[in-house]
């Protein structure tokens, strides 16, 4: 119905729901019922009747009015004890009723108001105001109502979105709060929360403090804001988050003397955002990452491969008979064999991690994924190798352990797995063509034979097999002392004396015969097995020059090369020191070699050791110098007693000038500071003769001899001086 | 003893008539003559049985009903009742009641009189 139709302009009281509202009139005085009636039909209201309050209530509950007058004193039931009955009601809560008293009697009209009367009117009734009187009551309850209705439904819609609204006075630091407010903070019924100050305090830190500073920031500045913070809820304790928004407000005499906000509980917007997540990146029955999550795993460390250049690799794994599992068992023991295969693969790559571990990534647990792509399919990717074997070894982990029994129920259940492996960057250059490889790559191991692992590339597994037999072989090499030690003389170049031996390792395969070191080396110092390696070295070689001096010969000086991997993650001292003690050799005699990269890459570290090294009294060589890019004010700081140039500076030497003028430089510069100079790889007469004329100071090459084994070296010492000599004389 | 009617009261009973509808005056003044002398009963046992809350009730009653009517000295002499009743004045009930009845039956002559003269 419109504001301006026919019978809205009639209406007594517009907005009403009754076009002509019905009032109630009690009254025991049928004059007074009579007169009224009159005067209120006339102006377009009904009237109903009751002679006292019992049957007020009965008229009440059977005719719904609008509107009660009341008399005061009735029989039976008087006016006061029907309008508290009528309170009571549904219905009557809100009912306006118009309380008639005696003139004089304010005892009865302060006891009206007490019971719930809205309004009265003293006797004798005055029948022509009061339709007026009854028609302005309806229409303040019609404001009252919509007041009401509009307070409930902002409650209701406050309560709906767990939103709280407050109003905080700048001037006082009070804080007044809407119903809804209140319970999303958890503060109980009756708790007084009158101040800014003390709302904050229901905040949990750290957040506090964060919101007093947001807060006290915008009221300075006069901006909005908004802040996320955690409160404890009441009922269970439990954390809740909250969301304030605020804004600042201008009184009417325009001084910004309010912030109005907002608070709203938004934990289960959080909840709902989380487990979506959760269900879009993680597989419901393993708790692993689903394919979606493997692959921004992959595509993140595809880009960081690619950065540092890096190697990584994909693990492409299913169980072999799972279906059968699946078949006798049921889906329950299924879903139960992949929950515990699950466990396995996490445990095994954590402990890969552990052991590939202080390789400076301190981080390489999120480098590692293991994933379910469904089925029985699993992928784990190993974010950082070295080296293919890595993988290889982290598979066959996983095959091992996984081939263990699994308790399923009341039966024990054996699986078994099959690997297929891709490494980056030499089977793919994305993520797709990654998991590609990896796949094919287990299909190749189906073929040959379930419960293995096969790499996507021939030559890589070839080539990690052939490693890994090799890495096996040289650990009982050195337990069963297949290796043994040769030694290459160096030479005073002026006076052609003996000036020392170099101790090199020499690896005598039972099967293959002499491996180089140039193969073996580089994989000891891979695998760490070069600091067991050179502590072997350094005990035998001082253990064999004091034999030698022992046995009568001449006093010279052993030199014993030293890896990186030696220097930085072993205490060489230590072992040092136990190879002197051991022998009883003189320290003076002992010379370490130290590559000159070696000392670049450990700056300070590197000139400590040293300098340890020089305490223990023996002598330090660079190797290799002029091939690191040593500036001159750092050579100064390092405290050695020799520089060895290396041969491919020799090696040239008679043909080209640049060279020449290097050997020279470096000679002048390595007198200047005290260093002895030795001159490698010296092979032929000339490049002797041009090293002697720069006054280089030693030399050691194929010249003067190859490396000797103990009994060749013997024989060559008792030889030397003749040959020596000869050498020196034919010049 | 002659008694008036307030003509005020009468007045504001028949601008209170509404066309077509039966005589309010008429209906009104027999509602008066025919409910009165029940709450008169009412009243005069109340002050031999010595009850005052019922004295009170029943001059409260009368005092509305005849003040409606016009029936001034009589409403007035209910009032008067109806404080006694309620301040427990036993002997100032039984002199105001001595000659209510008398007082009642010439306020309805006096009614009567004064509604045939309308007639």
């Amino acid at each position: 119905m419109t504001a301006n139709s026919p019978q809205s302009m009639q209406m007594v009281v517009p907005g009403l729901h009754r076009e002509r509202p019905i009032v109630l009139h009690v009254d025991d005085d049928l004059a007074s019922l009579m007169m009224a009636e009159g005067a209120l039909e006339d102006s377009g209201f009904d009237v109903i009747h009751a002679v006292d309050g019992q049957e007020a209530i009965d008229r009440f509950n059977e005719h719904e009015p609008d509107l009660i007058i009341m008399d005061a004193v009735m029989p039976v039931m008087d006016g006061f004890q029907a309008i508290s009955a009528i309170r009571k009601l549904k219905l009557g809560a809100h009912v306006p009723i118009l309380m008639i008293t005696g003139l004089d009697d304010l005892d009865s009209i302060t006891r009206a108001y007490d019971e719930g009367a809205t309004d009265f009117l003293t006797k004798p009734i005055n029948f022509f105001i009061l339709p007026h009187r009854v028609q302005y009551m309806l229409r303040s309850k019609l404001t009252a109502d919509a007041l009401r209705s509009s307070q409930s439904k902002l409650d209701n819609a406050q309560r709906i979105a767990r939103l709280g609204n407050w109003e905080w006075c700048l001037g006082s630091n009070e804080l007044s709060w809407s119903r809804e407010f209140g319970r999303v903070l958890g503060i109980e019924e009756g708790v007084s929360l009158e101040t800014w100050t003390e709302f904050v305090e229901y905040i949990e830190e750290p957040d506090r403090s964060n919101v007093l500073l947001i807060s006290e920031q915008s009221v300075e500045e006069k901006q909005p804001f908004n802040v996320e913070f955690s409160v404890l809820g009441n009922s269970d304790g439990a954390q809740r988050r909250i969301r304030l928004e605020a804004e600042p407000y201008k009184h009417e005499n325009g001084e910004w003397s309010y912030m109005l906000g907002t608070i709203q509980d938004i934990t289960e917007r959080i909840n709902a955002q989380k487990q979506i997540h959760n269900l879009a990146y993680y597989d419901l029955v393993t708790g692993l990452p689903n394919r979606a999550q493997l692959t921004e795993q992959l595509r993140y460390t595809l880009k960081l491969s690619k950065r540092n250049s890096t190697k990584f690799a994909i693990l492409f794994l299913d169980l072999d008979h799972f279906k059968q599992v699946n078949d006798t068992l049921g889906h329950d023991a299924g879903d139960d064999l992949l929950k515990q295969v699950a466990k396995r693969l996490t445990s095994v790559v954590r402990q890969s991690d552990m052991i590939s571990g202080g390789d400076d990534d301190d981080d390489a647990d999120s480098q590692h994924t293991v994933a379910r792509l469904g089925g029985d399919e699993f992928v784990v990717l190993l974010g950082v190798i070295n080296r293919a074997e890595d993988a290889a070894r982290v598979a066959e982990r996983i095959a091992q352990s996984i081939s263990m029994p699994y308790d399923i129920g009341s039966s024990a259940v054996s699986v078994t797995t099959t690997i297929g492996i891709s490494v980056y960057p030499a089977d793919g250059d994305d993520t797709e063509s990654m998991m590609k490889s990896a796949d094919v790559a287990m299909y190749h191991a189906k073929e040959s034979g379930r419960n293995g692992y096969q790499f996507y590339s021939r030559s890589i597994h070839e080539q990690a097999l052939t490693r890994f037999s090799l890495e096996a072989d040289l650990r009982v090499a050195i337990e069963t002392e297949q290796l043994t030690l040769a030694f290459q003389p160096k030479i005073d170049m002026k006076t052609g004396r003996l000036a020392g031996v170099e101790a090199l390792t020499r690896w005598n395969h039972p099967e293959k015969g002499a491996v180089s070191p140039s193969d073996f080396i580089p994989l000891a110092e891979e695998t760490g097995l070069i600091i067991e390696l050179g502590r072997w070295v350094l005990r035998e070689a001082c253990l064999q020059m004091q034999h030698w001096i022992e046995a009568g010969w001449p006093s010279m000086t052993i030199a014993v090369n030293c890896s990186s991997v030696q220097f930085t993650k072993s205490d060489i001292i230590e072992d040092i020191n136990a190879a002197i003690a051991y022998s009883g050799l003189d320290p003076m005699l002992l010379e370490i070699e130290l590559t000159e990269s070696l000392l670049l890459q450990d700056g300070e570290k590197g000139i400590q050791i040293l300098s340890d090294m020089k305490a223990l009294g023996i002598q330090v060589s660079i190797d290799d110098f002029g091939t690191g890019f040593s500036s001159l004010s750092y050579l100064k700081r390092l405290p050695v007693d020799k520089l060895k140039i290396d041969q491919s500076f020799v090696r040239d030497l008679e043909k080209d000038s640049g060279d020449a003028a290097i050997v020279t430089a470096i000679i002048t510069l390595s007198h200047n500071l005290n260093l002895t100079v030795v001159a490698e790889g010296v092979e032929t007469q000339e490049q002797f003769n041009i090293l002697r004329g720069f006054n280089c100071n030693e030399a050691q090459g194929y010249l003067i001899s190859y490396p000797l084994d103990i009994e060749q070296f013997s024989l060559w010492l008792e030889s030397y001086r003749e040959q020596i000599m000869q050498k020196v004389s034919g010049l | 003893m002659t008694v008036s009617i307030d003509e005020k009261a009468l007045k504001a009973i028949m601008s209170l008539q509404r066309p077509g509808k039966p005589d309010l005056l008429i209906r009104i003044t027999d509602l008066f003559k025919s409910e009165s002398p029940k709450t008169i009963a009412n009243m005069l046992e109340g002050i031999d049985t010595v009850d005052m809350e019922a004295v009170r009730v029943a001059a409260h009653t009368l005092k509305s009903a005849s003040a409606y009517v016009g029936a001034s000295e009589l409403s007035e002499r209910c009032k008067d009742l109806e404080r006694a009743a309620h301040d427990q004045n036993f002997p100032a009930c039984m002199a105001l009641g001595d000659s209510l009845e008398d007082l009642y039956n010439d306020s309805c002559a006096a009614l009567d009189q004064r509604l045939s003269k309308a007639a």
